[in-house]
This record gives C-alpha cells, sequence and structure tokens, in this order.
C-alpha cells in the first residue's frame, strides 16, 4: 500500500455526503432540554434563596403576634409577670413576723 | 457570527428558550456532516447529534460571542465524537472484514490495479482500518484528510497544541497504511 493508494482512499471517502438529519431531531432536543431544565436538582443557596421570602414574612408575623400579645396582656390582664412577682417579693420581705 | 444567530442568541438569553430550535434547524446539518465521519450507525448518529445540541445549550452562557456560533458548535460536536469514540474504543478495537461490501474487498485484493472506489465503500473501508488508531488520532487525520482543515484549525477545534497534532497525524497515517495492509492480506 503506498502513499497515493492512501491519497486515493482520502479523495474517494472526501466525496462521500451524510446523510440528512433526522426529521424530529429538533424535537427531541428541545424535549430534551426542557425535562433537563425541569427536572435540575436546585442547589442549596438557590433552595435558601427561594425560601427567604417566606421566612422572612413568617420570622415578621410572629414578631407582630409577640408585640400584640404583649400589648393585649400588659393592658387587659392584671396583673402581668413581672408585675405579679415583685408583688409577691414585696408582700414576703415586709411581711410582719 | 452571522445576524440570524446573533439574534437568536439574544433572544435566548432573554429567556426564549424555545428560539433554540431554530439554532437546531440551522445547524444540524453541518453537525451531521461532522459526526457522520466519525460514527456511521444511524441511531448512534441521531444520538450524537442531540448530545451534541444538548452540550451547546448547557455551555451556552460560556459562549462570548468571538467566533462565529458555527465554529464553536462544531469544537463541541468534536468534542462529543472524541469521547465516544474513546468509550467505543474499549468495546471493539478488533478490525473485521464482514462488513465490508464487495467492491471495497476487491480494492484490498488488487495490489497493482486498484479499481475506482466508490465514496460509500472507500469511507466504510477507512472506517473499518481506523479502528487501529487512537481516538485523538482519528479525529486529527480525519480532521486533516476528509474535513481538510489545516493545522492551525485543528489545534483550534481540539484544543491540542500543533506539534501535538502533527505527531498524532504522522503517527495516524504509519498506522492506517499498516492496517490497510493487514485488511488488504486478509481479503
Amino acid at each position: 500500500m503506498n502513499e497515493k493508494q492512501i491519497e486515493e482512499l482520502f479523495r474517494a471517502a472526501r466525496a462521500e455526503s451524510p446523510p440528512d438529519p433526522a426529521a424530529n431531531l429538533e424535537l427531541n432536543v428541545m424535549r430534551a432540554i426542557r425535562s433537563h431544565s425541569a427536572g435540575q436538582e436546585p442547589s442549596l443557596v438557590e433552595i435558601f434563596a427561594s425560601l427567604a421570602p417566606r421566612l422572612a414574612a413568617g420570622a415578621g408575623l410572629m414578631l407582630a403576634l409577640c408585640v400584640a400579645a404583649d400589648f393585649c396582656l400588659s393592658n387587659f390582664v392584671q396583673p402581668d409577670l413581672s408585675s405579679g412577682l415583685n408583688q409577691l417579693a414585696e408582700q414576703w420581705l415586709f411581711a410582719a413576723p | 457570527m452571522s445576524d440570524d444567530d446573533a439574534e437568536l442568541l439574544a433572544r435566548i438569553r432573554e429567556g426564549a428558550t424555545d428560539e433554540f430550535s431554530g439554532l437546531v434547524q440551522r445547524h444540524q446539518s453541518q453537525v451531521f456532516a461532522i459526526l457522520y465521519r466519525y460514527e456511521r450507525d444511524r441511531h448512534k448518529l441521531d444520538d450524537l447529534a442531540q448530545e451534541t445540541f444538548i452540550k451547546a445549550w448547557r455551555s451556552l452562557p460560556q459562549f462570548d460571542g468571538r467566533a462565529p456560533f458555527a465554529h464553536w458548535l462544531s469544537r463541541i460536536a468534536v468534542n462529543v465524537a472524541l469521547d465516544h469514540l474513546r468509550k467505543t474504543k474499549r468495546q471493539k478495537s478488533e478490525v473485521g472484514l464482514p462488513e465490508l461490501g464487495e467492491e471495497a474487498l476487491d480494492w484490498l485484493r488488487n495490489e497493482d490495479d486498484r479499481p475506482e472506489l466508490e465514496s460509500r465503500q472507500a469511507a466504510e473501508l477507512l472506517a473499518l482500518a481506523m479502528r487501529e488508531l487512537s481516538a485523538a488520532e482519528q479525529v486529527v487525520i480525519t480532521m486533516q484528510e476528509l474535513e481538510g482543515h489545516s493545522i492551525k484549525e485543528i489545534c483550534a477545534r481540539t484544543g491540542s497544541s500543533s506539534v501535538a497534532v502533527r505527531v498524532r497525524a504522522m503517527r495516524a497515517r504509519k498506522k492506517l497504511r499498516k492496517a490497510l495492509e493487514r485488511l488488504a492480506e486478509e481479503s
């Protein structure tokens, strides 16, 4: 086998035309891309980023509830825990023996 | 980069995912032509073409638009072909004759007066002989001899150095000749 014969082989092979692409190639590619995008597992940062607004809203609601509860207890329910404790301490200290 | 490609890419970057189908439509023949040099089985060829476009989609954020999209895509196709050759190399390393047509066998048998070989038969014979080459050698010799790329272009598309490409091309030619001679003896 000499160089000329190998060149002939290359020349003949070069002339071969490829088959036509599959008719549904484009559809298959797009389907795979969509399923890949939909099925992609989110990272820890992405999970936190998506949860952050809900966590912030939850924390805000909790704060508001606490403030409201404190306001109600201190204004409408007497005595509150701290004043009750003070009262007990005073009674015990100054109680006549 | 063509204006149409740039326009489609800009729309994809703005979130219009479906516009990628336009790029697939436009470049599928080019991708098929590249991959067909490395894989002749129709089903596998379809799978490789699909893999090329999916990889291109995933790497799209890294495409900076300095080179034409077609060049960038062809580089991905070559890498997909290279990976495929490495995988198949492990499965089938022996050169066998039964897959060849009668015309190719005649060409191998007649040492002095070889008949003109039809392009399909020549490509099949070459594909068979190329199984003796490493994946990287196959890519280099295919790009150089069948696609007509220069050393510089091969370097750009494979990411290899000029010296590595030249050495691979030389080795590939040598191995190819040996493989063809062996096939001629066996035929």
